[in-house]
């Protein structure tokens, strides 16, 4: 069974949690201190073993390392904002008497 | 319509308010030059006026089915894909293209806002139309 990807994980946590417009905003806040985020991470990540969140930095590292994957993530979480308005404006389109296509 | 290239020069649209703003220059720099040592005046001078680069620069507007690119001269090339954007808006100097449906707090910082003519934007929209972006009031 195939892993889910970490970036969409993310993502979707983030906006589950109402998260998604600071994401975007820290996310874009972010990006000229990536270089930083990411070499702090990494000399943290041996820390945050001894609480068994080594794994959460390194992805976090990862994240950091690249600018395109932090508009990656960014791209994504907006998406899936996005995805209930589509429902809500096909929804709205729907004639009044006819079946909805949505609930 | 495949792509689409707009040239936007704002000085050569509203030359008066070029003219004007160039007076207003000489006076900043006559006023510096004699308030400040030479090397300050003329560096903070240079501030001002790369910072109006914008208005006195034409910008290139390169729209095409792969996406959006801006250049000009003095400016960094910015390339953006057309999958970053569900939206645009129409203003009277320009349009503004936006990645939500709806308007959000993050929507200015992740917008990117296209200065133009009235005539440009007509063309922009309807290349915005081809390719199926919604068309959104501010």
């Amino acid at each position: 069974m195939t892993e889910p990807d970490p970036m969409t994980t993310l993502a979707s946590g983030l906006v589950q949690r109402g998260l998604g417009v600071p994401a975007v905003f820290l996310l874009e806040a972010m990006k000229p201190f990536s270089l930083v985020a990411e070499q702090t991470l990494l000399v943290t990540t041996p820390l945050a073993g001894l609480c068994g969140q080594h794994r959460l930095f390194g992805q976090l590292a990862h994240l950091f390392g690249d600018r395109q994957r932090m508009e990656d993530l960014a791209l994504q979480v907006e998406q899936l904002m996005e995805e209930p308005t589509v429902r809500e404006k096909s929804c709205e389109k729907t004639e009044p008497g006819l079946e909805a296509p949505c609930e | 319509m495949d792509a689409l290239s707009i040239t936007f020069h704002p000085a050569k649209e509203q030359p008066y308010k070029a003219a004007a703003l160039g007076f207003f220059l000489g006076i900043a720099l006559r006023a510096m030059w004699g308030c400040l040592e030479p090397i300050s005046a003329l560096g903070l001078w240079g501030v001002l006026v790369f910072s109006l680069r914008d208005f006195y620069l034409e910008t290139r507007y390169e729209l095409s089915l792969q996406g959006l690119c801006i250049q000009g001269a003095l400016r960094p090339r910015k390339e953006y894909p057309w999958a970053r954007f569900r939206a645009f808006v129409e203003d009277k100097n320009g349009l503004f293209l936006s990645p939500y449906l709806v308007k959000r707090r993050t929507e200015n910082q992740r917008g990117v806002f296209l200065a133009m003519t009235p005539d440009q934007r007509r063309q922009a929209v309807g290349f915005c139309e081809t390719l199926e972006l919604a068309r959104r009031l501010r």
